[in-house]
C-alpha cells in the first residue's frame, strides 16, 4: 500500500511529530511504500539544519533524514509555513534578501499542491498533529 | 486505487475561529485540493461550526480574517459544506445563525460521508 504522511506539529513540542516518525518506520518495516511526508504549520521546524540535540535525547530531524534517505522518501516543507517561521532555503533567502538559509538536506520547500497531490496519488494519507 | 480517478477528499475543521493557524492552513489546503479538480467536502464539527457564525467581526485581530474566506468558498467551487444537526443543537445554533448556506446532516449521513471518502484531512 502507498502511504503519505502529513505532519503539522513541531518536534519536541508535541508527541505527534515523533509518533509520525514511528509510524513512518512501521510503514516501511511492514513492506509498504512511504512516498512523501508533507510538513506544514509548526511541523516545518523538523526541516531546520540548526537544531542541536542533547546527546542523550533522540535527534528527531536526523532520524527523519536517515529514514528518508534510506527509503527514498520525499520530505517536503510547506513554503508559506516556512517563510513565516524563518525556514529558508538558499533560493528563498536570496529572494527575500535574508543573510542565511537553514534547510536541512534532503528536505525541500514546496507548495500545498504537494499535499493535494499526496492525497490524490496515495492509498492512505495519515495526519499527525497533536 | 487509480491515480486518475477523482478522489473524495473530506476536510474536517473542528477548531473555533481565530484560535489557531490551522484554520487558515486548512482553508489553503481546501482551495488547493479544489484547484486540483477533486471532489472536496468541508465538514464543520464540534467548535468548528463557530467558523460560520454570522456577524463575527475579527477585523480588530492581528490575523487574517478567515471568516471572509469561508464566504468566498462557493466562488472557488467548494459547494459541499456540511455540519451535523446534532452539533448545531449542542451549540445552541440554528441555520439562521450561519453566514453561508450549509447542508445540515444527521448522524447516519455523517457516517456515510466518512465511509465514502478516499482521504480525510483534519485541521
Amino acid at each position: 500500500m502507498k502511504f503519505a504522511l502529513h505532519i503539522t506539529c513541531a518536534p519536541y513540542s508535541k508527541q505527534g511529530n515523533l509518533s509520525g516518525l514511528n509510524f513512518a518506520k512501521a510503514v516501511v518495516k511492514k513492506g509498504h511504500t512511504l512516498t512523501r511526508v508533507f510538513f506544514s504549520s509548526d511541523g516545518v521546524h523538523t526541516g531546520s539544519q540548526l537544531t542541536v540535540i542533547p546527546q542523550d535525547e533522540i535527534d528527531i530531524p536526523a532520524v527523519w533524514t536517515e529514514l528518508a534517505t534510506t527509503h527514498n522518501i520525499e520530505l517536503i516543507l510547506c513554503i508559506s509555513a516556512c517563510l513565516k517561521r524563518g525556514l529558508l532555503d538558499q533560493d528563498e533567502a536570496t529572494r527575500y534578501e535574508k543573510q542565511a538559509s537553514n534547510i536541512r538536506q534532503p528536505f525541500i520547500i514546496s507548495g500545498l499542491g504537494q499535499l493535494a497531490e499526496a492525497a490524490i496519488t496515495n492509498d492512505r494519507l495519515v495526519t499527525f498533529g497533536v | 486505487m487509480s491515480a486518475n480517478k477523482i478522489k473524495n477528499l473530506l476536510f474536517v475543521f473542528d477548531k473555533p475561529p481565530h484560535s489557531s493557524p490551522a484554520t487558515k492552513e486548512g482553508l489553503d489546503a481546501v482551495l488547493t485540493a479544489s484547484a486540483f479538480g477533486q471532489n472536496v467536502t468541508l465538514l464543520l464539527i464540534g467548535d468548528g461550526i463557530y467558523q460560520l457564525l454570522n456577524n463575527q467581526d475579527p477585523s480588530h485581530l492581528p490575523a487574517k480574517n478567515t471568516a471572509s474566506i469561508f464566504q468566498a468558498l462557493e466562488m472557488y467551487g467548494i459547494e459541499n459544506i456540511v455540519t451535523p444537526s446534532e452539533n448545531l443543537k449542542d451549540k445552541g445554533l440554528s441555520f439562521s445563525d450561519l453566514s453561508i448556506p450549509c447542508d445540515i446532516i444527521d448522524n447516519t449521513q455523517l457516517a456515510k460521508l466518512y465511509a465514502t471518502q478516499d482521504q480525510i484531512l483534519s485541521f
